[in-house]
């Protein structure tokens, strides 16, 4: 019975792109706080993440109804089951999100410290790499998904830049500690953010070509 | 998917109305404490039983247990079976059907049957589809006749497939196609209910599917009663279940429930497969 | 290389004692196909036999003699005509001796017999028929008064015997049919051409009669017509709404089981026993008028009755439950259920056993016997209450009969109603054919 099991499916991806959505807006909110020194703004992002959280919930029961229900196979099973999974990844950035406006709203309300360019650098490929992910996902574009996990060596160089850079600068300017160490969670938190854009890119290669590609990297080096 | 904390059986026999039950405006047939005997032999122990309106409520458990003979008492069709004897109260619109003043060939006008096998009428499509309203005067001229053929088969999905060859014979058509005659033919008579005996049974799976995707439509214009087998196309199809064992009624309530958090440990076995 | 096993496997089937059982099954299943063709042939070449004889015999009844004579029309025969008013001239024409005309025109061709016996045989070398033949004629067109004209008159049995080589004529006189003066006569009739064989149209078209030249077997298949008639207006309603009764309707019970049981058993019941009871209830109680084909209608009825039910029942049963429960499930009451789907469906079936029933009925001799229908009928019956007899009761008769040219018509009559089994067996046949449906 396809066509009832597509319009469960299609229910679900609504509301896994709402909360796509949301994080990317999130995300885009606590990282304008940041640049923007505005403490206001940094204290709605709390309050935006209970939705993604209330999404997840949702999301939850319908694929729970979905398996029950509908007892899905071959591709429908992957689609469902990558529609959890990337929920719960979308939640997290939603986390993510809600802590670098927490260090935002403290860089906020201590003296200004210069941001390195490495930052502005990963705070936009880390925000990139989850459209992307997202776009993947909507369009089961395995490619882009690819380019996604692609990126990651780079998110990785980018933080570590961040991290070196701030590391010299607390050794320079130790009276801004707060702020130094706060964008080094914040460098943290984007790359986590990173990480699970790539996730959601192995999500949609597993529903696109049925391939399990996670942890590929280490599975090839370990065997 | 039962919590360990599943309640075992001795609750089902709780207060029922409470646990599952159909909301008022919405009841359409109701069974209450329905027994049925065949001889001495009782296969159906005391059942209160809700069919809802616009709704498909599927009645699910293994072979034997008593689901056909009861669906069977909702249009009074055990009345045709020597030996069989019905207790208890059931109710169309809050009228008993057993009534002096039901009559049962109405009754069965209002409330539709399907059978497990395929069995139109050896007469041309037309004629199977036409038959009903003609025996109940619901049709008089030819165009009358037209048209509620016309929309019977266009409802049961089958007016594209036969719309030039409604001459030929109702058994000239695969197994699927017959089916689908014989719902249109129910259908003509525009009952208020429909009951279906495993309708699916005798098909292949695409059949089946179509079936399904027939049934579902349908539940917006009747109250659909459908027994099954097969728990798989319950959980597709319907909104509310009825789980049976041994004549008894162990469980019903909203599908979505039964599937994922039965409150019986009998329903959480059968339904995982564990029964038998 | 076969492995030990296989070689144990596959050696099982083909070891010495294995191969000798086959070749006994096949020997066995040999002969058993021998015997059931030499059954079948056996069977056939009775069948043979049977139908050549009646073949021989009977072939001879569709072909009879005719002898030509100058018939003079005599004026003075008609004489009173001349004065009478229309409407009695018209009965006059009837009473008209033309048996003279005859004797005149067949004294012609010989006129050097004297001798009062002698004449009296030469006359009967012409069949009495040949009277109304020409009182026919003459009705039919008045203007051969007066003339002469050569006109073909059947001939007596004897002589179409002879020509059919019924007489020996190396038997001593005595022991023969005709006289040595009468087969001289014939001789010279044959060496004139005067004698000719024609399709005997009147073994079709006429009753039954004395004289065997003009006996045929209308009488008889009219009154079969009849009696059939009557036996299928009781039979089938009473049948056919018997047997929907017991298979619709009917609560399975001892009752009915008692029912089912006797109508059984009657279907076995000799048919004679039926004639006893016609002749109890229907003449001696009911009063009845016998030989009519009112009584042997009811009296056959009664034993077509349970063939009827039991074929219709069997009929009915073969309409699959499924169908009814279609209809039920509908709305339909069970009596439309019976209208509209049983009984167009089971009515082939019931026809078919109807016919079959008919054809029995058709052929039976036995109780129409015991109720009288064995009376010499000469006249065509025109309703069930007239007096009549039936073609196997005919037959009975003829066959009954001392005149060897009865033979050839009691053969003839087997083969027309042979005909008529046939084709009756044949249509059933054919109609469980053509309506057979598939569900």
């Amino acid at each position: 019975m396809s066509r009832l099991f597509d319009e469960v499916i299609e229910g679900l991806r609504t509301d896994l792109f709402r909360m796509g959505g949301r994080a990317e807006a999130i995300l885009a909110k606590s990282l304008r706080a940041l640049w923007e020194r505005d403490v206001e703004l940094a204290g709605e992002v709390a309050k935006d993440d209970v939705e993604i959280d209330r999404l997840e919930v949702a999301i939850d029961e319908g694929v729970l109804k979905a398996l029950a229900l509908q007892a899905p196979v071959a591709e429908d099973l992957r689609e469902v089951l990558a529609v959890k999974m990337i929920a719960v990844d979308l939640e997290r950035v939603g986390d993510l999100a809600r802590n670098i406006a927490r260090c935002a709203h403290r860089i906020a309300t201590h003296p200004e410290v210069p941001f390195p360019v490495s930052l502005d650098t990963l705070a936009r490929a880390s925000q990139r790499v989850l459209r992307r992910s997202l776009d993947a996902f909507s369009r089961g574009d395995a490619d882009l998904a690819r380019s996604v996990m692609d990126e990651d060596d780079a998110i990785d160089a980018a933080q570590d830049e961040v991290v070196q850079s701030m590391l010299r600068a607390l050794e320079r300017a130790p009276q801004s500690a707060s702020q130094e160490v706060d964008i080094i969670m914040i460098a943290k938190h984007l790359e986590r953010v990173g990480d699970h854009a790539t996730n959601i890119a192995e999500d949609v290669i597993l529903v696109a070509e049925a391939r399990n590609v996670k942890h590929a990297k280490k599975l090839a080096k370990s065997s | 998917m039962a919590q360990p904390s599943a309640v075992p059986e001795i609750a089902a026999h709780a207060p029922k109305p409470a646990a599952g039950a159909a909301n008022g405006s919405d009841l359409k047939m109701r069974a209450e404490g329905v027994r049925v005997f065949y001889g001495d032999n009782e296969a159906v122990r005391g059942v209160d039983l809700d069919i809802t309106r616009d709704a498909v409520t599927a009645l699910i458990g293994p072979s034997g247990c008593g689901k056909s003979t009861l669906l069977r008492c909702f249009n009074r069709m055990n009345d045709t079976i020597a030996g069989c004897r019905v207790e208890g109260e059931i109710l169309l619109d809050g009228a008993s059907i057993y009534d002096e003043a039901m009559d049962v060939e109405q009754l069965r006008a209002r409330v539709g049957m399907v059978f497990q096998k395929p069995n139109p009428f050896p007469k041309s499509i037309y004629e199977n589809v036409a038959y009903g309203p003609r025996i109940h005067g619901l049709a008089r001229s030819r165009s009358e006749f037209d048209e509620v053929v016309e929309t019977s088969l266009s409802r049961a999905g089958l007016w594209n497939e036969v719309k030039d060859r409604l001459d030929e014979p109702g058994t000239a058509l695969s197994g699927g196609q017959q089916q689908r005659l014989c719902i249109a033919r129910a259908i003509a008579v525009e009952p208020e209910v429909v009951l279906m005996d495993e309708p699916c049974s005798a098909l292949d799976p695409i059949a089946t599917a179509r079936i399904e995707e027939l049934i579902y439509e349908l539940r917006g214009r009747y109250a659909i009663a459908i027994v099954t087998h097969n728990m798989q196309q319950a959980a597709r199809v319907s909104q509310r279940t009825a789980f049976f064992h041994l004549g008894e009624l162990v469980e019903q309530g909203p599908t979505e429930e039964i599937f994922t958090n039965p409150r019986v440990q009998r329903t959480s076995d059968y339904i995982t497969g564990r029964y038998g | 290389m076969t492995s030990p096993e296989e070689s144990r496997a596959g050696s099982r089937w083909s070891s010495p004692r294995m191969r000798q059982q086959l070749r006994r099954r096949h020997r066995a299943e040999r002969r058993f196909r021998r015997a059931s063709a030499t059954a079948i042939a056996l069977a056939m070449a009775g069948l043979a036999t049977l139908l050549t004889s009646i073949l021989w015999n009977g072939l001879g009844s569709f072909r009879t003699t005719e002898l030509r004579l100058p018939i003079h029309f005599d004026p003075a025969v008609f004489a009173e005509l001349r004065d009478l008013p229309p409407a009695e001239a018209e009965r006059a024409l009837a009473r008209a001796d033309y048996g003279a005309l005859v004797r005149d025109a067949i004294r012609g061709i010989f006129p050097d017999v004297e001798d009062r016996r002698a004449r009296r045989a030469l006359q009967g070398l012409v069949s009495s028929g040949a009277r109304s033949e020409l009182r026919d004629a003459v009705r039919a067109d008045r203007g051969l008064i007066g003339r002469t004209v050569e006109w073909w008159v059947p001939a007596a049995a004897d002589v179409d015997l002879l020509r059919k080589g019924g007489v020996d004529r190396s038997a001593p006189e005595a022991d023969r049919r005709l006289s040595d003066r009468e087969i001289a006569w014939i001789d010279a009739l044959e060496a004139e051409g005067r004698l000719r064989a024609v399709f005997a149209r009147g073994f079709l078209r006429s009753g039954d009669s004395r004289e065997p030249e003009l006996a045929g077997i209308w009488g008889a298949v009219v009154g079969s017509f009849w009696t059939l008639l009557v036996t299928l207006a009781i039979a089938f309603p009473l049948g056919v709404s018997a047997a929907i009764y017991l298979e619709e309707f009917a609560p399975r019970n001892r009752a009915t089981d008692l029912i089912e049981v006797n109508i059984n058993n009657l279907a076995a019941v000799p048919s004679i026993v039926f004639g006893l009871l016609g002749l109890a209830v229907f003449l001696n109680f009911f009063h009845l008028p016998r030989s009519a084909p009112l009584v042997g209608g009811m009296t056959l009825a009664l034993m077509t009755l349970p063939t009827i039910i039991i074929t219709g029942r069997v009929a009915i049963q073969a309409v699959p439950p499924s169908i009814r429960e279609a209809a039920r499930g509908l709305g339909a009451s069970p009596m439309q259920v019976v209208g509209h789907h049983v009984l167009p469906l089971a009515l082939p079936g019931i026809l078919t056993g109807t016919i079959i029933g008919m054809a029995r009925a058709l052929g039976e001799t036995a109780p129409l016997l015991m109720i009288g229908m064995v009376a010499f009928i000469a006249d065509v019956p025109r309703g069930v209450t007239d007096a009549a007899t039936t073609l196997p009761v005919q037959i009975f008769l003829w066959a009954d009969s001392p005149e060897r040219a009865f033979v050839e018509k009691t053969s003839g009559a087997i083969l027309v109603l042979l005909g008529f089994l046939i084709s009756m067996n044949a249509t059933a046949i054919w109609m469980r054919r053509r309506f057979e449906t598939r569900w």
